[in-house]
């Protein structure tokens, strides 16, 4: 129910059914108002003429003509009263002076106090008075019974009228509601998909609402992501093949070339050939680091996820350095808990590792310690990488993963600067998160191994 | 004489294919496009094929896809400037049997075409128990490894290199086809981490004062084999 509340249909349908209420409230009370105003007000103008009819009569006659009216009114909703100066009943079937009514013809309404003659409940009437010329008081009261019926049923009819309205409209409201709650949903899951890296889905249209609108413009949208992407794809592999094939065809020459200049004997030409080598291999070497970055970055590699045994790689990923560390004189120390299944890339994310680890045996001190972690945490299993190196400080740690970033301080070690690129491309991939910190010293590598985004 | 088949638009990389396969004793034709490269790996018998994932008129797949499709079994090793993992498994889904990614050294190449070659001379259904190679025993069952009769205690991953080593005696193992097949990834883990590894099996394996059987080539990888004065 909360998330039903949550979604801009209910908040409207309910807001949209209060000021509904208030309204049909409000203009019920008004017609009720209006209706008895007019009927009061030609009741007023029957009183006065019939007033006017009385006051042309001679006094003595008056008494007389009030009585046959009474007996020829029997059926018809009129009460006439004619009383002495001091309020004394002389004719008519009202027996008393109803108390505070003006003499001057002024229209009052009286609820059930009228006093009348064989001793019936009064109904509801409205009532006028005029003092004669000979002092006598003359009253006239108009039932109003039949007005009141009319109100009633009018008021009843709308307030029927307006429930129905109400319930038919919070009815349709809440399928709207529902419908639209699917389709969201329906987006939501193809969002999802989308996110993971599967560009090829569309956003579900079929209407042309404001939600389809929406979805138009974001599968257009997606045609474009899509069409970029490829190009990208495309402009890398065409790198790869115009600029790396002639790079490997100088390579291979070289290894020729350093062949041939070593039956030379000519140590200086060999020592200039060799280092010729070593360049164009660097060469090679970040061409293709960039490379794979560019192609991890671009998305295309959601192929390799499946789910997988976190800690069998990272023992693995320890077994590998363990050599290396120890040919450093470097403790590497692997703790690893077992954490359950991950969707993972295995090979990306065997090659983040190894990068780190090769960066934390690089940096760490001769005789330093190297830590590899695996540890569950409520979220997730984390992975940390420590080392007593020369650390990285806070305002370089966000540059470090830029690529081909070096620090100051580390220009001296041999690597090309696009390791910790390479492996925040990967993190990005699985929509990790990598934390740069402080060992105290030296670097700790936090990566976080859960979405979290898509959670 | 093995007879190999190069498909390869590039004349540079051909040139280097060509020359390095002669002088390693094959006989090679190299055709520049993939037409002719499919009318003659259909129509003649070739021991294996090497060949360019990208070609001007047949993609390299589509080409690989007809091949199998009309039922020639040649070994085919992919050639190919795309590199990534998703590129590989398509190559090698279309029927490759292996998978190379350019730039390579010649002799990676040549390494790889004559595992192919081995393995279809070869068949699997012949099970091998034991290696030789000199005084070095390598029980495949007992996965025991003996030097002159005495065992040597190896670590699963220097058996691992151990093994894959001997089985290609003779041949230059590079580091990267070493790291593919012993630990089954496909990056380059840097020269160095290959090296401490192969050190560590260097010193049981050829203790001080004896013949070493694992020998450094220069610029591209390792050869196990015995050195014959």
């Amino acid at each position: 129910m909360a998330r039903s509340w949550n979604t801009t249909t209910f908040r409207l349908l309910s807001v949209y059914a209060v000021i509904f209420s208030l309204s049909v409230m409000v203009l019920i009370g008004y017609i009720g108002y209006a209706v008895t105003g007019q009927m009061e007000r030609k009741a007023d103008v029957v009183m006065q003429w019939q007033l006017v009819y009385f006051g042309s009569l001679p006094d003595d006659k008056l008494s007389e003509v009030l009585q046959r009216r009474v007996e020829h009114e029997r059926m018809h909703a009129n009460y006439y009263g004619l009383f002495t100066a001091d309020g004394r009943h002389v004719a008519g079937d009202v027996l008393r002076l109803p108390p505070r009514l003006s003499m001057e013809r002024d229209g009052m309404t009286l609820e059930h106090t009228l006093s009348i003659a064989r001793g019936e409940q009064a109904p509801v009437v409205r009532a006028m008075a005029q003092r004669r010329d000979d002092g006598t008081i003359l009253i006239i009261a108009h039932d109003l019974t039949h007005i009141l019926t009319i109100r009633r049923d009018i008021v009843n009819a709308l307030i029927g009228g307006g429930i129905l309205c109400l319930v038919a409209g919070v009815c349709v409201g809440l399928a709207f509601g529902v419908r639209q709650m699917r389709r969201v949903k329906a987006i939501r899951r193809v969002t999802l998909q989308i996110a993971q890296g599967d560009l090829s889905q569309r956003l579900p249209t079929g209407g042309r609402d404001e939600l389809d609108l929406l979805s138009h413009l974001v599968n257009h949208m997606l045609n474009e992501v899509e069409r970029l992407m490829n190009e990208v794809k495309g402009a890398c592999d065409g790198i790869a093949h115009d600029l790396l094939t002639p790079l490997a065809h100088v390579s291979t020459l070289l290894v020729h070339i350093g062949e041939r200049t070593d039956a030379l004997n000519d140590d200086p030409l060999s020592a200039m050939v060799a280092r010729a080598q070593s360049s164009t291999d660097k060469l090679q070497e970040r061409f293709r680091a960039m490379l794979r970055i560019s192609e991890i970055g671009a998305l295309q590699r959601r192929g390799g996820f499946a789910e997988m045994q976190l800690h069998t790689l990272v023992s693995e990923v320890g077994e590998l350095y363990a050599p290396l560390a120890e040919d450093k004189a470097i403790r590497l120390v692997v703790e690893v808990e077992p954490v359950g299944v991950i969707h993972a890339d295995r090979a990306l994310l065997f090659e983040a590792l190894s990068n780190l680890i090769d960066n934390a045996i690089k940096f760490a001190p001769t005789s330093g310690t190297v830590r590899l972690t695996l540890a569950r945490t409520q979220f997730g299993p984390t992975v940390d990488i420590v080392d007593n190196g020369p650390g990285i400080s806070p305002g370089e740690r966000h540059a470090v993963l830029e690529r081909f970033y070096r620090s100051e301080r580390t220009r001296h070690i041999a690597g090309s600067g696009l390791g910790l690129s390479m492996v925040s491309a990967v993190i990005r991939v699985h929509d990790f998160t990598m934390r740069i910190g402080n060992a105290e010293p030296g670097t700790r590598v936090t990566i976080e191994c859960w979405s979290r985004t898509l959670a | 004489m093995s007879r190999v088949l190069t498909i390869e638009d590039d004349p540079i990389t051909a040139n280097e294919i060509v020359g390095e396969l002669k002088n390693r004793g094959f006989s090679v034709e190299w055709v520049d496009n993939g037409r002719e490269g499919l009318a003659r790996a259909i129509g003649a018998e070739y021991d294996a094929i090497t060949l360019d994932r990208m070609l001007p008129d047949i993609d390299g797949l589509s080409l690989l896809a007809a091949i199998r499709g009309v039922g020639v079994q040649t070994p085919v090793l992919m050639l190919s400037a795309l590199g990534d993992v998703d590129e590989r498994v398509r190559g090698l889904r279309a029927g490759g049997d292996d998978y190379l990614t350019k730039p390579f050294v010649p002799e990676e190449m040549t390494v790889r075409l004559e595992v192919l070659l081995r393995r279809r001379q070869a068949p699997t259904t012949q099970q091998e128990t034991m290696l030789c190679v000199g005084p070095l025993e390598l029980n495949l069952i007992s996965r025991r490894v003996k030097r002159d009769g005495e065992e040597i205690v190896l670590l699963p991953t220097e058996y691992k290199v151990l093994e894959f080593m001997m089985r290609h005696a003779g041949q230059t193992i590079t580091r990267t086809m070493l790291f593919e097949a012993v630990w089954g990834y496909h990056f380059d883990p840097g020269t160095n981490l290959i090296d401490v590894h192969m050190g560590r099996l260097r010193k049981k394996i050829d203790p001080s004062g004896v013949e070493p059987l694992i020998q450094t080539v220069r610029g591209s990888g390792y050869i196990l084999a015995q050195v014959t004065p």
